[in-house]
């Protein structure tokens, strides 16, 4: 750990320096016998496959404080990768999202309930192109040599809307090239842009000297292996990119300090008062970047016996100076957890950044760095910034590595991070406590006696209201709307946000843990290693890790999947009645939600004999009964706590002589404490 | 200071029963809601082995599941009213003014109670006035005589602190959100954001002062115009401000110094048996009594200071024209 500024070469991955040749990767050194185990199983299907990567960046930007607008340009280096010839390029424009109120982001469901009308000049937001080019030059370099065509576009496109109607929308450009471009052939795009940086919106923008600048400049969409783009308007902070290399060099005014994806390879000052920042990374999706005048920098390298080492860079705000030590330990936490479960983290870098305060830019991942988010008074055992910085570490490796689609399933690294944050939270950062913050959320109170579930998500008990609005397998973009709960406010004021949240974060972080207890955990974990590794600088869809699933279970477990991800039905399995007659003795558990899965029940009588029963759960009740003469003591369905979907957990035990009185009592007397405290209030302005 | 401290503390040994039955108006106002919510968590524990995981600490899985499907006041229920909590949250909703947003029928209760304390406002102060133990006759009586008085001042006062908390608190936190919109240290937004809330506290505590002297002097002056006693006490807070605000600074900080001593005994979670939640709720009654006892306090120890203040500014200026009983300084005893 030092504090000394950044002065480093070379971008390539962890220990390896790695050259391209004719579709395939030479490695030729590797920093352990672990890690070339590691890194060969990582990318042997990579080299039997051929490279993924499509798209190249050189970027050069320059950022002006004043008129808070970035001038740059973008050298593209984009091979078809389709099968077929492709007629056009589609670029995303993301900031267009907050050119004005019309835009699908600002008009959709979730962002609705805005007034944008008092909003301020500064912070609206565009992406321009003032430039656009494009070299076609064939399909190896003796073709380009001998024919060299370049094409200008420039004012030769158009935006679209692939996802709704909504012709305002400009967040998808549309450049029709002037011959289709064949398999394989690889095109030299040039993009001159100028992109105003907003307010902070959707984790990115500027407050004060703090800039965070994610999606930023003329991005390529995908191309699918049948010649269709995937490339959705920007309606939803979810993104889908193909791999590639980038080197950027950022211009900033002097003396700020600079973090972004990939590693600095060099730092020129000058002569006009400003410095530029070179950056270089390979095999990644984005390019994001901060820079600010504030930042104190410290440096920690994360060493493991059998993983890759990763110097980790932390971006730290002056308020949060004593916070260093827990960032580092979450951030470790991740990569040494993530790392013995899943597979390595391969870049051997990573840059941590403390966002500024209500930046808005907490709390979001980009390959080889990412925002972790926390407080000036953050209490040790409240989680934060421990859960956020192991949440957004953890998508290095969910969406950072396993590229899956986020804006058709975002659950695929969103759900997969959330279990995955749970299990290292669990293991590193138990017990938590319950906070509550006074003055504005200003000052923490930390109740020791308020213990948090082990699990950052422990249940589907809150989410009651927001599991049946929405299938788990519509795409993430179309989810929602979201849904006015007339239930609780008949003047619509309170609704839920809709499905995506839940069926995106908990959902499918209950589904895995629940697949984890049903299958057992060295199972589960050989199929998410398994799902990683084959997955790692890929595009995986829920197939494939259904597919996985199965094949390493040795299951079919489509029923599963029918319950969870092609269902909005709920599970819940109760305890009804336990009866008992002299002798007999009954018991009846029922289903009450409408999915289906088998659970056990445990039936434990006075004298210590325990009844296991295993029920396939697909009947609406079921009653077990004995003849026998002590008394049933508890009753407990799912006593393993396999089915963590279920979305009550409180009926799903029976217990003879529970101090419900007496719990009931206890807390309903401090809750009198604070009521009486109420009326005091208002006696006080009496 | 501290004399009237002391005196006032006299005053209220003198009422304490009205003490006792203002803190018994406020137990038995709270015991009808507090045993429909006994009802919902118990009715959901019933036969629940998480009934056990309550009884013993806390079980963030079941709370959970309970608010969720929670309607009325169960949805008021939240597990930081353990321990200090309790106190913290509603005194903080108190500043924020969202005390007055609480569920509605809570509202409604509360204002029920206040109706209690301005009515016993009269007794009270009529009590300190002969500074002699009321017959509880003579409390219903004196405090109906001055009920349609103070019922007047109060609704005076709440446009005091509908000013306060509609105009006052939005337009400082506008203020602030201009002056802090490009502040990227959370210490500044905080500092600034104490110094909004002492500015909301001070304005509070100005409307209290204002409101308790204009009662005081509406009963030791024996007013019948609330503004001419409004006027009285205003000219006799911006005149004696010193000696007005420290006697209340000092109120304040016996308060805060009660809330210290809460926070140091009040109970967590970790009662597992009916003695233990018996004594938990035992010591929440007694700083609920030491809060009613202490806005009795407030009130003896400024009437103590309203009479010294009158006697000065009587022997300053002959021509008091309100003044139409006189009494001993020394002794309280109307002469």
């Amino acid at each position: 750990m030092t504090d000394s500024r950044e002065r480093n070469s070379g971008g390539q991955l962890s220990g390896i320096s790695s050259v391209e040749k004719e579709g395939k990767m030479e490695i030729k050194c590797l920093s352990s016998v672990q890690g070339r185990v590691w890194l060969l199983s990582v990318f042997l299907p990579w080299i039997m496959l051929g490279p993924l990567l499509a798209t190249d960046y050189q970027i050069q930007a320059r950022l002006d404080t004043d008129t808070k607008i970035i001038q740059g340009t973008a050298t593209i280096t984009w091979i078809n990768r389709a099968s077929v010839p492709v007629e056009d390029l589609r670029f995303h424009l993301y900031y267009n999202a907050w050119r004005d109120a019309q835009s699908s982001f600002l008009t959709s469901n979730r962002v609705s309930m805005t007034d944008f009308s008092d909003w301020k000049d500064d912070e609206w937001a565009y992406n321009e192109i003032d430039e656009l080019s494009v070299s076609m030059n064939g399909n190896s370099e003796l073709e380009a040599a001998e024919n060299p065509t370049s094409f200008d576009l420039t004012g030769n496109y158009s935006f679209i809307q692939p996802d709704d109607e909504n012709s305002d929308d400009r967040t998808v450009l549309r450049a029709v090239l002037p011959r289709p471009a064949q398999p394989d052939e690889t095109l030299v795009i040039k993009v001159g842009f100028r992109t105003k940086v907003p307010r902070p919106f959707a984790r990115t923008g500027y407050r004060g000297d703090y800039y965070f600048l994610a999606h930023w400049f003329p991005k390529l969409g995908v191309i699918e292996s049948d010649g269709n783009w995937n490339c959705h308007q920007f309606i939803q902070t979810e993104f889908f990119s193909d791999f590639g290399t980038y080197d950027a060099r950022l211009t900033v005014p002097a003396g700020w300090i600079v973090g972004a994806t990939g590693k600095l390879v060099a730092k020129d000052d000058n002569p006009d008062g400003t410095a530029t920042h070179t950056f270089h990374q390979e095999e990644v999706h984005a390019f994001t970047w901060t820079t600010s005048p504030h930042f104190l920098e410290h440096r920690k390298r994360f060493e493991h016996p059998s993983l890759p080492a990763v110097d980790m860079r932390l971006l730290l705000m002056p308020d949060h100076a004593g916070q260093e030590k827990r960032y580092f330990r979450a951030t470790e936490a991740a990569l040494r957890l993530y790392g013995e479960w899943f597979g390595a983290y391969p870049y051997g870098h990573v840059t941590v950044v403390d966002p500024a305060y209500k930046s808005r830019s907490g709390g979001m991942e980009y390959p080889t760095l990412f925002t972790g988010g926390s407080r000036w008074l953050s209490p040790e055992g409240s989680g934060s910034p421990e859960g956020v910085t192991v949440h957004e570490c953890g998508h290095q490796f969910w969406f950072g590595l396993v590229a899956n689609n986020e804006f058709e399933h975002a659950w695929l690294d969103e759900g997969f991070n959330t279990y995955s944050t749970g299990r290292v939270m669990e293991k590193e950062f138990s017990p938590r406590y319950l906070v509550r913050r006074y003055l504005d959320d200003f000052v923490p109170v930390l109740f020791r006696d308020l213990q948090q579930s082990p699990r950052s998500v422990a249940g589907l008990g809150g989410n009651r209201s927001e599991l049946k609005l929405d299938i788990m397998s519509k795409p993430s973009w179309q989810s929602g709307p979201a849904a006015f709960r007339r239930d609780v406010d008949p003047g619509s004021r309170v609704y839920s946000g809709g499905a995506y949240g839940v069926n995106s974060y908990t959902k499918p972080a209950m589904m895995l843990q629940t697949l984890e207890r049903y299958l057992g955990w060295e199972t589960f974990q050989r199929i998410m290693a398994t799902y990683f590794e084959r997955y790692s600088f890929g595009h995986p869809g829920p197939e494939d890790y259904f597919n996985t699933v199965a094949e390493i279970s040795g299951q079919d477990l489509q029923w599963f999947w029918d319950e969870t991800f092609n269902s909005s039905d709920v599970f819940d399995y109760a305890v009804d009645s336990v009866v008992s007659h002299g002798n007999r003795k009954s018991v009846v558990i029922r289903r009450w939600g409408e999915a289906t899965f088998p659970v056990q029940v445990r039936v434990t009588f006075e004298n210590g004999d325990q009844v296991l029963e295993s029920w396939d759960g697909v009947d609406r009740w079921i009653r077990y009964s004995y003849s026998r003469p002590e008394e049933i003591q508890t009753v407990e369905v799912d006593p393993s706590h396999v089915l963590a979907l279920d979305i009550n957990r409180t009926n799903n035990t029976w217990l003879r002589e529970a101090p419900s009185a007496l719990a009931a009592a206890k807390w309903s007397f401090k809750w009198m404490i604070w009521l009486q405290s109420v009326l005091e209030g208002f006696a006080f302005h009496i | 200071m501290l004399q009237h401290l002391k005196r006032g503390l006299h005053r209220t040994i003198i009422c304490r029963e009205a003490v006792i039955w203002l803190y018994l108006t406020n137990l038995i106002l709270v015991l009808v809601p507090t045993l429909l919510l006994f009802g919902e968590i118990e009715e959901s524990l019933t036969n629940r082995v998480m009934a056990e995981e309550m009884s013993k600490g806390y079980d963030d899985i079941w709370f959970k599941e309970f608010s969720a499907e929670a309607k009325g006041l169960g949805s008021t229920f939240d597990p930081t009213v353990t321990g200090i909590g309790a106190i913290l949250n509603s005194l903080d909703s108190q500043l924020s003014g969202q005390l007055f947003l609480t569920y509605l029928p809570i509202v409604a209760l509360a204002c029920l109670y206040a109706l209690f304390w301005i009515f016993a406002s009269g007794g009270l102060l009529q009590a300190f006035n002969r500074n002699a133990p009321p017959s509880f006759a003579s409390f219903v009586s004196d405090s109906g005589a001055f009920f349609g008085r103070f019922f007047r001042i109060t609704v005076l006062a709440a446009v005091g602190y509908a000013l306060v908390f509609g105009i006052l608190k939005p337009g400082v936190e506008d203020l602030l959100a201009y002056l802090l919109r490009e502040e990227i240290d959370e210490r500044i937004v905080f500092a600034c954001t104490l110094g909004k809330y002492l500015l909301v506290a001070l304005s509070l505590a100005a409307l209290s002062m204002l409101s308790d002297y204009t009662k005081i002097s509406t009963v030791v002056e024996s007013r019948h115009s609330i503004l001419l006693a409004m006027l009285r006490s205003l000219r006799l807070c911006l005149a004696q401000f010193r000696s007005v605000a420290g006697l209340y600074l000092m109120l304040t900080l016996v308060g805060l110094l009660l809330l210290l001593i809460y926070s140091i005994v009040a109970p967590g979670a970790s009662q597992q048996s009916w003695p233990g939640v018996i004594l938990a709720l035992a010591l929440g009654q007694a700083y609920i009594i030491s809060r009613v006892w202490l806005r009795v306090l407030y009130l003896g120890s400024q009437f103590e200071l309203f009479r010294e203040l009158q006697n000065l500014d009587r022997q300053g200026d002959g021509n008091e024209p309100s003044i139409e009983k006189t009494e001993s300084a020394e002794t309280g005893i109307i002469a």
